[in-house]
């Protein structure tokens, strides 16, 4: 009788143990594929949104300035012209918000706010937030949250109120660590292959960390807090191959952000005045 | 454990409505509980602990059913707590950010849940009947300490008049 007992309750252990094993590795619901999405509808559906944010987003102050757009120039073709291959044509945009921030909108609309180009103290670090941004689209992170949070219908719906609830949700929206993960694996490569040290990544970091501690950051780089540590560690263990070689940015980066700044006062006053 | 063997057991002709009932009730008894302690599993613990200790001194098919439903609310009770537990943790530290263990787990607690509902209310209607039903590893254990003979009810019944040592 006890052997009896005693078996039961390895089988009925073993039941569990498989039960859970099983669901753990078999994806119960069928995910809808996002790669069914092609580039060009994603692509669509971006200009969408971005349109509908220049037209009815009263945050939205672009910033026009030459040299801040000659120094973008220089560094999305540099990471552009590293890119294997890309889903997407990439926009990149400054605004106007003091934020230290950058969000994406599916298609390739990168949002880069000033406060971030103010943080940075080189031009690398801004291209690794852009690397890692671009990392996102190009692993489809941006999509495949959307759809798992509204929902395919309710994303090409195409009605216009509900663009901006899509559009909140792109902006608002948080990957996890595994999304992080890939992102920072795609920039560390996409830096490599543009001649900018990966390890800037861990630099960048390290700043945001000191500069946020423990608290939630806004961008999206360190929202998932409690793993920063391991991806600082993914960042300096890099092996870059042996051939590389690193090539600074031929940019006066205190002149750039110092002419932002200028810019932006005169921005504001113009602001007031017509207030 | 005792090797002393085993009280007979009834069949269903033996056992009253009044017992049927009893031992019917240990089962759906647990289904209210469960639903009004749902956020923190707890509540139905105790309430068959309380029908536990009012029954199980009634007879031995009542105190089978009432200590099957019992055992087999603990492992149940565990899983659900757990999964309280955990999910409160990921909400609280991790930010929703849940692994694929978290999502099997889910999925495991909420097939335990059913398969331990559906075996529930089988018991119940046999129970009612009744009959016996066990469950795996519960029924075996509610058995043995419903029907097994312990020593001291071996010892009291011993015939007085022993045949000579020959």
């Amino acid at each position: 009788m006890r052997q009896s007992i005693f078996r039961d309750l390895v089988i009925l252990l073993a039941i569990f143990a498989a039960g859970w094993l099983g669901f753990t590795y078999i994806s119960i619901l069928p995910e809808e594929n996002v790669f069914e999405i092609s580039p060009e509808k994603e692509q669509e559906l971006g200009e969408k949104m971005v349109e509908n944010i220049i037209n009815n987003d009263p945050t939205y102050n672009p910033i026009l300035n030459k040299t801040l757009d000659s120094a973008m120039n220089l560094i999305q073709n540099r990471l552009f012209d590293a890119q294997d291959t890309a889903l997407f044509t990439y926009h990149i945009r400054v605004i106007n918000n003091s934020a230290i921030n950058a969000y994406t909108l599916p298609g390739g609309y990168i949002f880069v706010f000033t406060g971030l180009i103010e943080f940075t103290d080189t031009p690398e670090e801004l291209a690794a937030v852009i690397a890692h941004e671009i990392g996102h689209v190009e692993e489809r992170h941006l999509m495949m949250k959307m759809m798992k949070e509204l929902g395919m219908a309710v994303v090409f719906s195409g009605d216009l109120s509900i663009l901006n609830e899509v559009g909140r949700t792109a902006i608002s929206t948080m990957f996890d660590r595994k999304n992080e993960e890939e992102a920072d694996d795609y920039a560390l490569n996409l830096l490599q292959n543009a001649n900018i040290d990966p390890r800037i990544i861990a630099t960048f970091f390290r700043k945001l960390k000191e500069k946020y501690g423990r608290s939630e950051s806004m961008l999206d780089l360190l929202s998932t807090h409690p793993h920063s540590n391991s991806r600082i560690k993914t960042a300096l263990e890099y092996k870059v191959g042996a051939d590389f070689e690193s090539v600074p940015f031929d940019l006066d980066w205190d002149n750039v952000k110092n002419n932002l700044r200028n810019d932006k006062d005169a921005f504001e006053m113009e602001l007031d005045s017509i207030q | 454990m005792s090797d002393l063997g085993y009280h007979p057991m009834p069949q269903p002709d033996d056992i009253p409505i009044r017992e049927r009932e009893d031992a019917m009730g240990a089962y759906l008894m647990m289904f209210a509980a469960l639903a009004a302690g749902l956020p923190l599993p707890i509540i139905n613990l105790v309430a068959s602990l309380i029908y536990y200790f009012v029954n199980k001194n009634k007879s031995r098919f009542v105190k089978f059913h009432v200590v099957q439903s019992l055992y087999s609310q603990f492992p149940t009770t565990l899983l659900n707590a757990g999964l309280v537990f955990w999910t409160i943790r990921i909400f609280a530290l991790q930010h929703w950010e849940y692994t694929d263990y978290y999502k099997g787990y889910v999925a495991m607690v909420i097939v335990a849940n059913l398969i331990y509902f559906v075996f529930s209310i089988v018991a119940s209607v046999k129970a009612r009947k009744g009959q016996f039903y066990y469950f795996l590893f519960f029924g075996k254990l509610a058995y043995h300490v419903a029907y097994a003979i312990k020593e001291e009810e071996a010892e009291g019944n011993e015939p007085l008049n022993q045949p000579p040592s020959l």
